[in-house]
């Protein structure tokens, strides 16, 4: 409904003077956002494609489109060059990202989802995921998980700092690598 | 507990043990990561530096290097109080800059398809920034993927009406509708 209004909203214009709001992503319209995810909201699932490879993305938003998981706003990106962070999502390449609701069928939809993804040589975005059970995520999706296993072991040994994300099943067995077994 | 923490209270979040997690940071965060431009005060790149200071009192100070900005996410309870921290509370030291609002120049497309959106997509890419866009992948074909893209340009002084150029990054957004936190998120 949302892209829907601001479909018919937009239309077409040219050199048009917009400030700093008119282009800000939608959810930064208000504040609080991000509380409209969790079990009684949205799931957000972000995946990447190859720029070369825009069929895929073309693909995977066909077959979403079939499986009867409606997502009301969803952002298509054509992502510049990464940076150098271990576990950082984005690459040059195109992103597709979307908000599902929460309800039952929407987890599996997502894992395979996830599988189509990487059928298509793209990459998921580990980092956000679903509050329900979730089958870990493959070591591809974080290819450079050991460097940051590396830093983690060397600046929190005894793994003090930690997060919800880090306790989650995508980082977990991959995170106690770096902890300190002694402590 | 004021006492205790010599940094006071302004800004900070306490967080008492819990046996589960405690999404401390869960309505500090988005403020000290200034993901929120259009709010007064919370621009990117104003943070100079986080404090985090430890249930002993201890005063970790975090600050950005390589030109990057200071960022934090959420920070859990202990599911092992022997091992993690059981209390800690966050305060981010803000010195802000002057909130600003760029103004750009900007065209808008609305496509019909996927197709056309991908190809939007790339020739931005080559033209200019892109700014905004949403796609519609509810729709059935050819309907699917069709998307409103905004694209353009950071605008030069003289390209501004004359009522813009004289203060052309005057911040007036307003604040806008607020959602209210009520509960934890049981990630």
């Amino acid at each position: 409904m949302i892209g829907e209004a601001f479909y018919r909203m937009s239309g077409n214009y040219q050199n048009k003077i917009v400030n700093l709001d008119a282009v800000l992503p939608l959810a930064d319209l208000t504040t609080g956002w991000q509380y409209a995810y969790g079990p009684a909201g949205f799931a957000q699932h972000s995946s990447w494609y190859h720029r070369t490879r825009s069929t895929s993305s073309r693909r995977s938003s066909r077959w979403i489109q079939t499986q009867g998981h409606y997502s009301f706003l969803n952002v298509l990106k054509l992502f510049g060059p990464g940076n150098r962070a271990p576990l950082s999502f984005p690459m040059a390449g195109w992103n597709v990202a979307m908000d599902f609701p929460n309800k039952p069928g929407v987890n599996e939809f997502l894992n395979e989802l996830d599988d189509r993804a990487m059928e298509f040589g793209g990459r998921v975005y580990a980092a956000q995921g679903l509050p329900g059970e979730r089958r870990e995520v493959p070591q591809d999706v974080l290819p450079r998980i050991d460097e940051w296993i590396a830093v983690r072991r060397k600046a929190d040994p005894n793994g003090v700092f930690a997060s919800d994300r880090s306790d989650s099943n995508c980082f977990s067995s991959n995170l106690q690598k770096g902890l300190n077994p002694t402590t | 507990m004021k006492a205790a923490l010599p940094f006071g209270l302004v800004g900070a979040v306490p967080v008492l043990p819990a046996p589960g997690r405690s999404p401390s940071a869960a309505p500090s965060a988005p403020d000290i990561q200034a993901k929120k431009p259009p709010q007064r005060g919370q621009l990117r790149q104003s943070r100079l530096s986080l404090d985090l200071l430890m249930a002993d009192g201890e005063r970790r100070t975090i600050t950005p290097s390589g030109g990057r900005t200071t960022k934090t996410g959420r920070c859990s309870g202990p599911p092992s109080a022997e091992k993690r921290l059981d209390r800690h509370r966050i305060r981010a030291d803000r010195h802000d800059r002057a909130p600003r609002r760029p103004n750009f120049i900007a065209d808008g497309v609305a496509t019909s398809g996927l197709d056309e959106t991908v190809a939007v997509h790339l020739d931005g890419a080559k033209t200019g920034t892109l700014l905004r866009r949403l796609v519609d992948l509810i729709s059935a074909p050819p309907k699917l993927g069709r998307a409103t893209v905004s694209r353009g340009s950071l605008a030069k002084l003289d390209q501004l009406p004359s009522k813009l150029a004289k203060n052309p990054l005057q911040f007036t957004a307003p604040q806008l509708p607020r959602c209210r936190w009520s509960s934890p998120i049981a990630w």
